[in-house]
């Protein structure tokens, strides 16, 4: 064993893990050893100092993770072994419901018109705001922030049919139709639960529970649970319903978004809303088209994430943030 | 306890068994994901995801020595996948998240023996000539402190192969780092 060492050169000791761990100073046995190794082979002390230094040189930078973060993924994986029901699904992690904490603020920004005529009901939010709604016959809905609800209260029992602006989730009670009209299409259920994103002059809707009818451009499909269908890219029509991972699609009400292959500047509408701040980027990331995730716990980290595929700088300040190409 | 009787309680249903290793190898999991992206939601899912899966099937794990190699087998395989999904997404920006980056740290040692910013420069950017692959088998021996065994399994790479990545990373690190060595060697006069 000590032997063979004769014949090392500077390479051969860099590699050699007891060296490796005698100059990392995490095992005394083989500092025990080295120590009297070298001091038997003088001869070799110019090859060992030199790999002496090369190890010491590989000491690659890291970060070590925060306790918090550690914490916090643990928490999560602690959440979804609990029940030991092995046919359950793998679920996306879910954050804290901060919704429900700023629902109670947003409603600074729900506004009730009651006509005496034509009573129209309109429940209105606005950027860096959620909010948790129950329609008059129990449905529930949660919506986005820049998001618009109108109906009629009067006769709600008679024909549920709600105008919406934005995006919204839904959880339908059992009854008659209820239907979602949208300016870009129309959603109609018995009941269930479900997404609709209707901006951009786009529409895309997402079932989670129950079947659900979408109607536009003089298409229509059925959607039943983990389903979804959108408008095309040419918005002339919609496409055949496919497979839908809706926990993401929902992630919005737990302050998660997974927004993917999209242009950036939909990334930076979705950001402006959701933090209420004003996004300056540079116009040849605009049209960049990919997948953007973030939180809405923290825009700095959210930032990161977004700017990280595009390999872009960014730096906020205050309500204002830029975005440049490196 | 040794891997192999952890990996058996956590075989058996002993959820203080997951929480165990989770503990143990949580730090070195991050360090290793940040290493493929710097988005670190993406890693955090695969690691969520790989804990989960782990938990779910553990009846029908298989036996294993060494979990740290486990964990960073099925982390690589989990991450790679995942960047390669969303790098189809990205039509026009550069495949950067797939890249293995590591950098060397000046570290305090250095900077104590008045190294100027130039060979700081030199240092830092040693790891640079190297190949993705290269800083990887440099980064899961030198960090994680693993064997070529361990190494070749993790990056489905033969012994030898690993063994050739790794001298031929090193002669480039020293061709790089020479200068810097021979100024060293001057300094620390006294050696050992």
């Amino acid at each position: 064993m000590e032997k063979k060492y004769t014949n090392y050169d500077e390479i051969d000791f860099a590699e050699e893990p007891s060296f490796i761990r005698w100059v990392q100073g995490k095992d005394q046995k083989a500092t025990a050893f080295w120590n009297k190794w070298i001091g038997k082979h003088p001869e070799k002390s110019a090859a060992i100092k030199a790999a002496k230094v090369l190890v010491q040189a590989i000491n690659i930078k890291e970060e070590e993770p925060s306790e918090a973060r550690i914490k916090n993924l643990w928490d999560k994986i602690d959440a979804e072994t609990k029940n030991d029901a092995k046919e359950t699904a793998v679920v996306r992690s879910i954050g804290r419901r901060r919704w429900m904490s700023i629902a109670a603020a947003a409603c600074i920004g729900l506004v009730a018109f009651f006509a005496l005529y034509n009573p129209t009901t309109t429940v209105s939010i606005g950027n860096g705001e959620h909010l948790a709604y129950t329609l008059p016959d129990n449905s529930k809905v949660e919506l986005n922030a820049d998001s618009k609800l109108t109906f009629k209260a009067g006769d709600f029992d008679g024909d549920r049919i709600v105008n919406l602006e934005g995006e919204a989730f839904f959880e339908v009670e059992k009854g008659q139709s209820f239907k979602v009209i949208t300016p870009n299409g129309m959603i109609e259920v018995l009941g269930t639960s479900f997404n609709v994103n209707a901006r951009n002059g786009g529409l895309a809707v997402d079932c989670r529970t129950g079947k659900v009818l979408v109607t536009a451009k003089g298409s229509e499909q059925t959607l039943t649970k983990g389903l979804g269908t959108k408008l095309n890219a040419n918005k002339s029509a919609l496409e055949t319903a496919y497979e839908t991972d809706i926990d993401r699609q929902i992630g919005w009400r737990n302050g998660e978004f997974y927004l993917e292959m999209i242009p950036f500047t939909q990334a930076i509408e979705e950001l402006e809303r959701q933090f209420a701040i004003k996004i300056e980027c540079d116009s040849s990331l605009k049209n960049k088209v990919g997948s953007y995730s973030f939180r809405t716990d923290d825009l700095k980290q959210a930032m990161q994430n977004v700017s990280f595929p595009l390999n872009a700088d960014f730096e906020i300040n205050g309500e204002n943030v830029t975005i440049k190409a490196k | 306890m040794s891997d192999i009787l952890l990996w058996k309680q956590l075989k058996d249903g002993n959820k203080s068994a997951l929480e165990r290793i989770y503990s143990t190898y949580i730090s070195s999991l991050l360090r290793y994901g940040r290493k493929f992206s710097r988005n670190d939601q993406v890693i955090e899912d695969c690691i969520q995801d790989l804990f989960i899966e782990l938990w779910k099937n553990r009846a029908g794990l298989g036996m294993t020595d060494s979990i740290q190699r486990y964990l960073l087998v099925a982390l690589r395989r989990k991450v790679i996948r995942q960047l390669d999904k969303s790098k189809k997404w990205v039509s026009d920006t550069e495949p950067t998240e797939l890249d293995f980056e590591a950098e060397i740290a000046v570290d305090q040692k250095l900077i104590e023996m008045e190294i100027s910013s130039e060979r700081a420069q030199q240092v830092k950017a040693a790891m640079g000539n190297l190949s993705k692959r290269q800083k990887e088998v440099i980064y899961l021996k030198y960090v994680s402190g693993l064997d070529y065994e361990d190494i070749g399994e993790i990056m489905d790479l033969n012994y030898q192969s690993v063994r050739n990545l790794v001298s031929n990373a090193l002669k480039k690190l020293k061709g790089t780092l020479l200068p810097l060595v021979l100024v060293l060697m001057q300094l620390e006069k006294i050696g050992f």
